[in-house]
């Protein structure tokens, strides 16, 4: 009874755990270079407080300076979601209804779509400098940022032609959860996983219906779209899942959305997604340790690269199955980054206001990639590949394509044929 | 995924005994539910402060032949202590953590409050006195940075004035810090030191110091400098014409955050995994041993090793934790030395020793846990989750987690 009752006592998002310690400031990537935002402690649970009495005490200006990126989170040796009370009160309280600029950056799949389409056209003119110009003024899109450049062939359109057809010859299957980026941005990614899951036996199927996760719509405050999506994501993954198909995918954050933060943040049943869920490379290591798959790479594959753990990486607490699939490969001579944030954080540092601090946030990083002098810098995210090609020289991969790159396919296929 | 050794927990006691075994060899993982109560660091490591009649101890290696059975360093025998505490001092150097003092004498460290306290070793960029009674310097400057509460600047004079010395404070402030004021609430030590990072604002602060400090013989500042090393400390005191000393602030510590990064950047150099904001949540014991722990992350991908070590700290880090009838170990639900009656956990005058304040897990002479009475073989104890002492009453709790976590890896190694 006695324990009844104080299990009954759990508040939100651990809101009462807090003992005021302060661990979090301390990792705080956006406290420690700005003095605008009031940190995680005091944004999240102190301020909640507050909140809970009178919504006056929102201060949105402030909230919105949070990256989300759950790095206090991930300190808390208390398992307070200070990023989850900080979100959840953006979406309770936000007053202001988002503008013109928040819908683009927000809405992944529409605009993707359209600029698939006319990808040369839209990658030639978000690089002038007229156009750059409005963005910055008018959409307040700051001009220094580079626009990731968008696929002239959609991943779903080149997979449909080129690989549907061939996927239920192998006996064991998964479904691919692309994302937006492998889509409309880095089609390559897509068909490099295609690649390697063929290569060990299984075939690759897309989902009934795939959506946006939601992270950019739930950070630009398109909350009702951000669940509706979720729910088909979750109904196709039940779909999925009966039809004998785990579903995987190549990107961080969308896994987090959907794994960790579809039940709490927006409500969505995602037991599917809890059960059945995983990064690509979590699902092909498991395999490669059980001893149910072989790999096979090329002889005279040899190159220099360095790991950086993405901050939705770090909250998964996955970082460990991503490098460890690349340390398996013998000719890649492997530096591991501090684990930092970037500064990005999705569509956070395309905004104006945010320019500044997001590059502030990812000087130490980018300075430790410089010095690192490497073929390349593997990361699980999309959105750090962006900033991290933008603000140094190095180029960036996703552990998949650098399996991919380095496997020996035909050795890989006769290992595993039995 | 295998392992020789996983450890639940990564602060002082999880990380030094996981370099230990990483360092002969092992692969060993960590696994953190967050960051540990490194972040509270006095900067010290306290081997045994005082006696059970709460006596300052002068000789600890001394004292420790005098305490209760029941503590965990009687479980290692006085004559076994002093290998063990070289071998813990070995790894905090070897990890860039330097420090000073010796097994056989006790110095001073002074605390935020103003109160000299008896400790071990401590980091070298902080002040210390060989006696409480009487300071290596008689005109001092206490210089704080403006806007810095957690450093309650008069306390820590006043405990200063103490011992006869002459004590001036000074409040400091530079360009980029006063910037950082505009949002008071986070006008705290690690976002200080982020500022106090650059050869311009240490050099800066250090002008401010040298153009109020010309009479004194020594400068003391709030520890609020080296978040990452050690390097911008010793830049600071190469600028600063006087001797220059830290002393501790209030939490978050500082330095605390150097030795976490340390420890940790030690051990992931020795081979060892850490992984942080991973939450053990249970174990698979088959025949009084642990074949299986399962986490909050790696969901249905158990860790598997031949000895597990349970690191978990006690209340605040929830290696222990209470309810309204019992107090217990939540991942294995391990035998505690607890008293059953509720209204025995606590004494109601607050300066007392508080009888809770010993609990911990129930282990035999080589820290290995047992569970409804029978020993888990396989499964070792250390540091703050372990019964029989009280660090707030005789400051021995950084000493009890280097000291068994030292001693358990040498049971395992030897095993």
């Amino acid at each position: 009874m006695a324990e009844n009752l104080q299990l009954l006592s759990i508040s939100e998002n651990n809101l009462e755990k807090c003992l005021k310690c302060s661990i979090c400031t301390v990792y705080c990537p956006v406290a420690g270079v700005t003095p605008f935002y009031p940190g995680p402690k005091h944004a999240g649970p102190d301020g909640e407080r507050y909140r809970i009495k009178d919504a006056v005490f929102f201060d949105e200006k402030a909230l919105k300076m949070c990256l989300n990126c759950k790095r206090c989170e991930v300190a808390c040796p208390e398992g307070v979601q200070i990023a989850d009370i900080i979100q959840s009160a953006r979406i309770k309280y936000a007053k202001h209804s988002p503008g013109l600029r928040e819908f683009t950056l927000a809405n992944t799949d529409l605009v993707g779509s359209m600029a698939t389409l006319m990808a040369p056209v839209a990658n030639f003119a978000t690089g002038l400098s007229p156009v750059k110009a409005v963005l910055n003024t008018a959409v307040k899109i700051d001009k220094r940022r580079k626009f990731p450049a968008y696929a002239s062939q959609k991943f779903e359109t080149w997979y449909k032609k080129h690989a549907a057809a061939e996927q239920d010859k192998y006996a064991k299957q998964v479904s691919y959860f692309h994302g937006c980026y492998a889509n409309y941005n880095y089609p390559q990614l897509g068909k490099d996983l295609v690649k390697v899951m063929n290569a060990i036996g299984y075939g690759v199927k897309l989902l009934d219906k795939e959506k946006c996760c939601g992270v950019p719509l739930v950070s630009n405050g398109f909350i009702e779209q951000a669940k509706k999506q979720g729910e088909i994501n979750m109904a196709s993954m039940r779909e999925s899942v009966k039809q004998g198909r785990p579903i995987i995918t190549t990107s961080t954050s969308c896994t987090l959305m959907m794994r960790n933060e579809y039940d709490h943040l927006l409500h969505i049943d995602n037991k599917v997604a809890q059960d059945n869920l995983s990064l690509a490379t979590r699902f092909i290591y498991k395999l490669v340790e059980s001893g149910e798959v072989k790999l096979a790479f090329h002889d005279d594959y040899k190159k220099r690269v360095c790991y950086h753990t993405p901050c939705h990486m770090e909250r998964l607490g996955w970082t460990v199955y991503s490098t460890s699939l690349v340390k398996m490969i013998p000719g890649v001579q492997f530096i591991m980054l501090d684990s930092q944030c970037c500064g990005i954080a999705g569509t956070y540092g395309f905004k104006k206001e945010n320019y500044e601090v997001s590059q502030k946030i990812g000087e130490p990083l980018f300075r430790q990639i410089e010095e690192a002098n490497v073929d390349n810098v593997i990361t699980d995210c999309e959105t750090c590949k962006w900033q991290i090609e933008m603000s140094t020289s190095a180029k960036v991969l996703n552990p998949i394509s650098i399996l991919a790159e380095a496997l020996d396919v035909e050795k890989t296929i006769e290992l595993n044929k039995k | 995924m295998k392992f020789d050794s996983v450890i639940i927990g990564g602060g002082l006691s999880g990380l030094t005994c996981g370099i230990a075994l990483a360092k002969a060899g092992k692969k060993v993982a960590i696994v953190a539910a967050g960051q540990s109560t490194l972040h509270f660091s006095s900067g010290s490591f306290d081997l045994l402060g005082y006696d059970a009649a709460g006596n300052v101890v002068d000789n600890p290696l001394e004292a420790i032949g005098q305490l209760e059975t029941s503590h965990p360093y009687s479980k290692i025998g006085a004559e076994n202590i002093e290998q063990l505490a070289t071998e813990a001092e070995t790894i905090l150097n070897e990890s860039g953590l330097k420090v000073k003092g010796h097994v056989r004498k006790n110095h001073f460290r002074i605390t935020p409050m103003g109160i000299m306290k008896p400790t071990w070793l401590t980091l070298d960029d902080y002040f210390t006195s060989e006696t409480a009674q009487a300071l290596p310097y008689k005109k001092i400057i206490v210089a704080n940075i403006a806007g810095f509460m957690d450093f309650p600047v008069e306390f820590v004079a006043e405990g200063l004035r103490k011992t006869g010395a002459e004590v001036e404070t000074k409040i400091l402030s530079i360009p980029a810090l006063k910037e950082r004021r505009l949002s008071p609430s986070e006008m705290r030590s690690a976002n200080i030191s982020k500022i106090l990072s650059t050869e311009e604002t240490l050099q800066e602060i250090a002008d401010k110091i040298n153009s109020c400090s010309s009479d004194a013989e020594v400068v003391l500042m709030p520890a609020i400098i080296g978040l990452n090393n050690s390097q911008n400390v010793a830049i600071l005191r190469s600028k600063v014409q006087k001797p220059m000393y830290v002393i501790a602030t209030l939490p978050p510590s500082v330095p605390g955050v150097r030795m976490q990064k340390l420890l940790r950047g030690y051990f992931e150099k020795s081979g060892g995994l850490f992984m942080l904001g991973n939450k053990a949540t249970g174990a698979v014991i088959e025949n009084n041993k642990v074949v299986a722990l399962t986490t909050s992350a790696l969901t249905d991908d158990n860790l598997i090793a031949d000895n597990y070590i349970l690191a978990t700290g006690s209340f605040q880090s929830e290696g222990l934790k209470s309810n309204y009838v019992k107090v217990y170990e939540p991942i294995f639900d391990l035998d505690v030395d607890a008293d059953s009656q509720r209204t025995e956990w606590i004494d109601e005058n607050v300066y007392k020793a508080q009888p809770y304040m010993a609990y911990g897990v129930r282990t035999d002479s080589q820290f290995k846990t047992q569970k409804e009475e029978n020993t888990i073989d396989n499964l070792y104890a250390v540091g703050s989750v372990l019964s029989g002492h009280n660090s707030i009453r005789q400051a021995d709790g950084t000493g009890v987690s280097l000291i068994t976590a030292m001693a358990v890896a040498k049971n395992i190694l030897n095993k």
